[in-house]
């Protein structure tokens, strides 16, 4: 097992009154494991994500990542954000480097950082800045600069929707090729999305959360052939399956 | 034509007609030739006070945006300092330094403070907003990926304040300039002391009527001020662009003559050894545990004796005054009152030339290429510098309150007309095709959508309008020419009396804070609520 969420609760205190966004997640997380969490807008996933990274404390319950419980500073859990948030003043080369550095993986900065700008297709764009670059490829840099730091869990917030319908699916082939590397990290993935589609497409599981306050709904083992084929019926009941459940 | 190209006309012509007179010896005076040095002296004060500056933004800023604690207080106090007019302290801080450090030094350090004053605190707002506005993802980005203490501080924290510092800069050396004309000449009871400068022998010169000489001296400092303007802050803000999160990144158009790569590079070298000091000095104040906690404790024990030493002066020259009220003191009421008709006036004139003024040169290219230099220009002359010379005109032909009211009309209408133009530039492009596409026009087009979108620039630039209007009326109902005094009655009158006439220290404190206390008052009620309604009903994001 590598990582267990356990009893997670939280919920957020206006000066009125509590707002309930997620009540008692409990899950784990297997190597191999691809995990979509699914559910109507202002469930909670992304805050349920930003639990899982360490970023935000649960009111109650816990992270369990290897045995110890979850802190943001962890090397071996990488994100990837909706909006990139790459830093505009670092080139892409910098971009990852940084996230190197602080994570105590100094050695061989240059060799890491260049073999994993290769592996999502940006080689040749080392020494330009972030502004530069379209929003595919900012978010291969943000694909880069997760996987450069060898993480064990890799966790993505909503990562292809605020690209074009192309480009992501584009992204989304060239990310599941690496996922079948390997040699590649990650052990495990974790994703949000509002998309049932590319939950359905990409991972082997899927987490259906209730609408606020989040509960989870039911936890699907997707048990489609890779590559998988958007045409085929197969594909289509497990699609109808989740949208049923959301609902 | 370029933009750079007609500042460059402009510097060359004051150049060849101020070395003209230098070198012709048109006009025998002696120490002419001593204005090099001066202009030298007084770029040293504007150097010496900005980097006091920077350094005070950048821990103000800082503090105040990662300490709830201590924001909760330090928000409020920037925001009165800012709001005093700081001219009229000024005789105070200059007795308090000289008390301090006897002699010139501490004359020098009067004037640099007062610089200081100027420049600081608009600067630390830069710095607490682009610390509190720093996109969330980013800094989640930087928690997840594990980037604390001097790391955080070198690749998130130091350039994210790049732009806005920036840009704080520019405002903060203008609003220098002024200052430091005042700051030259000071008068505090019955001394007066001189320092050597530009601003010195600008009303020196116009005090005793070589008002020749005093258009040297003037175009002098506009060459500098252009100079500064086309070498430092244009490639500044185009090196600053870097730091930006605009990830959509029009390129702004080149206004530039010449190559700036160098002057970009020297800045970068710049920026990263400052940057490299700030984090060597926040490893060793986080080096150990002690030395972190006894910082704290020292800036601490620094900002509470100071507090304290403040309210300290505060209650002894109040209850000074209570018991020996000033017997100028019952007319304070009054001279705010016909003051601040005086700035409304102005302000009325502001607002009917620079609206129409600024749709125009935002909305027609060819004519903002020719006017917006030739603005900047002229906005870039610090008002006092030429109040002497209207003085000299008024005196003649009309009288002192016209004088008063265009020099107050000087020191306010310039912010009003640049935000208003960034006020109309910044509607969106959608915004407009919509009124062009559904036919909206005219009266119909300004008061639904031109007027409407203006109006948080308008109240942005109308704060600033006013507090550079009060500043301006300290030196503008008080003159002495030819020897020869000249006034209006005011409350600028009355702290100038109270300074340099008939000293007197309470009525000094007394008139200073109740200017303040009028301005604390126009903020809280009128800006304040004008701006919020301004962000909430207006702004486009």
């Amino acid at each position: 097992m590598l990582a267990e969420i356990k009893n997670v609760s939280k919920t957020y205190e206006t000066d009125s009154n509590k707002i309930s966004v997620l009540d008692d997640i409990n899950f784990s997380v297997e190597d191999n494991d691809f995990i979509c969490i699914v559910g109507p807008s202002g469930c909670g996933k992304s805050t349920l994500l930003r639990i899982i990274v360490g970023l935000e404390k649960p009111t109650s319950g816990e992270v369990f990542f290897k045995g110890e419980v979850i802190s943001s500073d962890n090397p071996k859990v990488a994100m990837v954000f909706q909006n990139f948030a790459l830093f505009p003043w670092l080139t892409v080369q910098e971009n990852i480097e940084l996230v190197l550095e602080s994570k105590k993986q100094g050695r061989e900065l240059e060799k890491t950082a260049c073999k994993y700008i290769k592996a999502v297709g940006l080689d040749g764009f080392e020494k330009v800045y972030p502004r530069e670059l379209s929003g595919g490829m900012k978010q291969r840099v943000g694909f880069a600069r997760a996987l450069a730091v060898e993480p064990v869990l890799l966790c993505m917030d909503e990562p292809f929707s605020s690209l074009d319908a192309l480009t992501s699916q584009n992204l989304k082939d060239e990310l599941l090729m690496l996922w079948a590397d390997a040699n590649m990290p990650p052990d495990a993935v974790i994703m949000v999305t509002h998309n049932v589609e590319e939950a359905v497409y990409m991972s082997n599981r899927i987490i259906i959360l209730s609408p606020r306050p989040g509960k989870v709904v039911a936890d699907l083992k997707i048990e489609l052939e890779r590559p998988r084929n958007r045409k085929d019926p197969e594909f289509y009941r497990w699609v109808d399956k989740v949208y049923s459940l959301i609902v | 034509m370029k933009k750079g190209h007609f500042i460059l006309l402009i510097i060359l012509f004051l150049i060849s007609v101020t070395s003209a007179i230098y070198f012709f010896d048109i006009i025998d005076f002696p120490g002419l030739e001593l204005l090099p040095y001066y202009a030298a002296s007084s770029f040293l004060r504007m150097g010496v006070a900005y980097f006091f500056s920077l350094c005070f933004a950048l821990v103000f800023g800082y503090t105040a945006a990662t300490n709830i604690r201590a924001r909760k207080f330090m928000l409020p106090f920037l925001d009165i300092l800012q709001s005093v007019p700081i001219l009229g302290f000024f005789p105070a801080a200059v007795l308090f330094f000289i008390g301090l450090i006897p002699g010139r030094p501490g004359i020098e350090v009067a004037a640099v403070f007062l610089i200081f004053t100027s420049m600081a605190w608009n600067m630390a707002f830069g710095v607490y907003e682009s610390l509190t506005t720093i996109p969330k993802e980013l800094v989640e980005a930087a928690d997840s990926f594990g980037l604390h203490g001097w790391q955080r501080l070198e690749s998130l924290t130091l350039p994210a304040c790049v732009p806005k510092l920036v840009y704080n800069s520019i405002v903060s050396w203008s609003v220098g300039w002024f200052f430091l004309v005042a700051s030259e000449i000071i008068s505090a009871g019955s001394e007066t002391y001189k320092l050597p400068g530009i601003g010195s022998f600008l009303i020196d010169t116009t005090y005793s009527g070589k008002i020749a000489l005093m258009l040297v001296g003037l175009s002098i400092l506009v060459i500098i001020i252009l100079l500064l303007e086309l070498f430092i802050w244009k490639p500044m803000q185009s090196w600053a662009d870097k730091y930006s999160y605009e990830y959509a990144g029009e390129k702004k158009p080149g206004e530039f003559i010449f190559n700036t790569k160098i002057i970009k590079f020297s800045f970068r070298i710049i920026f990263e050894s400052f940057s490299k000091v700030m984090v060597a000095l926040y490893i060793v104040f986080h080096w150990h545990k002690l030395i972190k906690k006894v910082s704290k404790f020292l800036g601490y024990l620094v900002l509470i004796s100071a507090l304290a030493y403040i309210v300290y002066i505060f209650l002894t020259s109040v209850a000074k005054m209570l018991l020996n009220l000033p017997e100028d003191a019952h007319s304070i009421p009054l001279a705010i009152a016909y003051s601040f008709m005086r700035l409304s006036v102005a302000y009325v004139i502001c607002i009917i030339w620079t609206i129409p003024a600024a749709v125009y040169i935002a909305r027609n290219k060819k004519a903002s290429s020719y006017l917006m230099p030739v603005m900047e220009v002229a906005a870039s002359i610090p008002a006092i510098a030429l109040f002497p010379a209207m003085v000299v005109i008024f005196i003649r032909y009309g009288s002192l309150d016209i004088a008063t009211i265009i020099l107050i009309l000087l020191g306010m209408q310039w912010y009003l007309l640049f935000n208003l133009i960034a006020g109309v530039k910044s509607i969106p492009k959608e915004v407009e095709n919509v009124a062009a596409s559904f036919g909206i026009k005219g009266r119909l087009y300004w008061k639904r959508i031109l007027l409407p979108s203006m109006f948080p620039s308008f109240v942005t630039g109308s704060i600033t309008a006013w507090g550079g209007g009060w500043n301006t009326l300290i030196v503008a109902e008080y003159i002495v020419f030819k020897g020869q005094e000249f006034h209006l009655f005011g409350i600028g009158y009355l702290l100038d009396k109270a300074t340099f006439e008939s000293p007197d220290s309470s009525m000094v404190i007394l008139s200073v804070l109740s200017m303040a206390v009028t301005i604390i008052f126009l903020n809280r009620l009128i800006w304040q609520p004008l701006y919020r309604k301004a962000l909430a009903k207006y702004k486009f994001d």
